[in-house]
């Protein structure tokens, strides 16, 4: 039993090791903004694409949350819009941002209060690539 | 000799320069402010606050006092915005510290209750404004706001003004932050203001 064990452990670190080179997505700094009880909120992060083609970026899906949507701030004029921005194309060896005021994904029917520090698994959808998990931690509200 | 003459002429030159520059520096500048030469009265108000307190405007007088119009399911500018907000007014000593308030575009779905829960999350001191569509219309065309109602798959959302509109310690509209908002430049205005 213990061998087996010691093997697993083994070959779970050799794969670490074979697996050095940063992987082709990936999804950086993720926070989500701590909203009032039973609003919606906001996630941001930075999706990194290493491959040398485009991806789109289709859906998302966060845990605690029934549903996501891929959202825009646009300021236009002095107004203040909200766009759907799929499919959102990542380009090839390239990175998007999102950010307070810009592209944010909207985190609707929270189905508990969140709380500052806790983490949030956000799952990214891509066309025709696997599904990128990322956990976001919650910050308060800037101080 | 006409080493020490070299050292001389430089520092000279460099003092010069340093006077110029602190000079230029001197001039005023530039304010995220944009206020008017007269400020303005504000018409009646039908309107309510977070408490269901008929909010007149009387209210918006011995202080200053910014409004944000917003709503309580926009998930980025609205919080960003009350966020930054309150960082601004807690910079400022209390006595001089401007009122916030956010006067909502959804008034079908923001009530007094569910703004009160909203506000008071980011600063129980931030005060909010609701009532008939038709009066926050009024309010709004006062300060000339527009908003939008947008259809949104089988719900909606509201597209509305980004600005921060300024109601002067005599109850009357003085000015506007118009966007990109500059918070920097913001929170030094506020504090010039309210001094």
């Amino acid at each position: 039993m213990r061998p087996i064990l010691w093997l697993a452990v083994l070959s779970l670190l050799a794969g670490t090791g074979a697996c050095g080179a940063k992987p082709e997505l990936s999804a950086k700094s993720a926070w989500v903004r701590l909203s009032p009880p039973g609003s919606a909120s906001a996630a941001y992060l930075t999706v990194v694409n290493r491959l040398d083609v485009p991806v789109q970026l289709t859906a998302a899906r966060a845990a605690g949350f029934g549903s996501v949507a891929i959202h825009e701030t646009r300021i236009v004029d002095g107004q203040a819009r909200m766009v759907h921005a799929t499919p959102l194309l990542i380009p090839a060896r390239g990175q998007v941002a999102f950010s307070p005021g810009g592209l944010h994904l909207m985190l609707m029917q929270p189905q508990a209060e969140l709380t500052a520090g806790a983490t949030v698994t956000i799952q990214l959808l891509f066309d025709g690539r696997e599904p990128l998990s990322v956990d976001a931690v919650v910050r308060p509200v800037q101080p | 000799m006409k080493r020490s003459l070299l050292i001389a002429t430089i520092l000279l030159a460099g003092l010069a320069a340093g006077l110029t520059a602190g000079l230029l520096h001197r001039e005023p500048a530039p304010r995220a402010a944009t206020l008017f030469a007269t400020p303005r009265e504000l018409p009646p108000l039908q309107l309510i606050d977070q408490d269901g307190a008929p909010l007149t405007p009387e209210r918006f007088e011995g202080r200053w006092d910014v409004l944000f119009f917003g709503f309580t399911r926009c998930p980025d500018i609205c919080p960003m915005t009350l966020g930054r907000l309150r960082g601004l007014a807690r910079q400022l000593p209390e006595r001089r510290a401007p009122r916030i308030w956010l006067v909502t575009v959804d008034p079908e779905h923001d009530t007094a209750a569910v703004l009160r829960k909203y506000v008071s999350f980011f600063d129980p001191d931030f005060s909010a404004v609701t009532g008939t569509g038709q009066s926050i219309d009024e309010l709004a065309r006062a300060l000339g706001v527009a908003y939008v109602k947008v259809p949104d798959g089988d719900s909606y959302t509201m597209s509305h003004s980004a600005a921060l509109f300024l109601i002067d310690p005599g109850g009357r509209y003085a000015g506007i932050f118009n966007t990109p908002h500059d918070w920097r430049l913001i929170a030094r205005d506020l504090g010039r203001l309210t001094r």
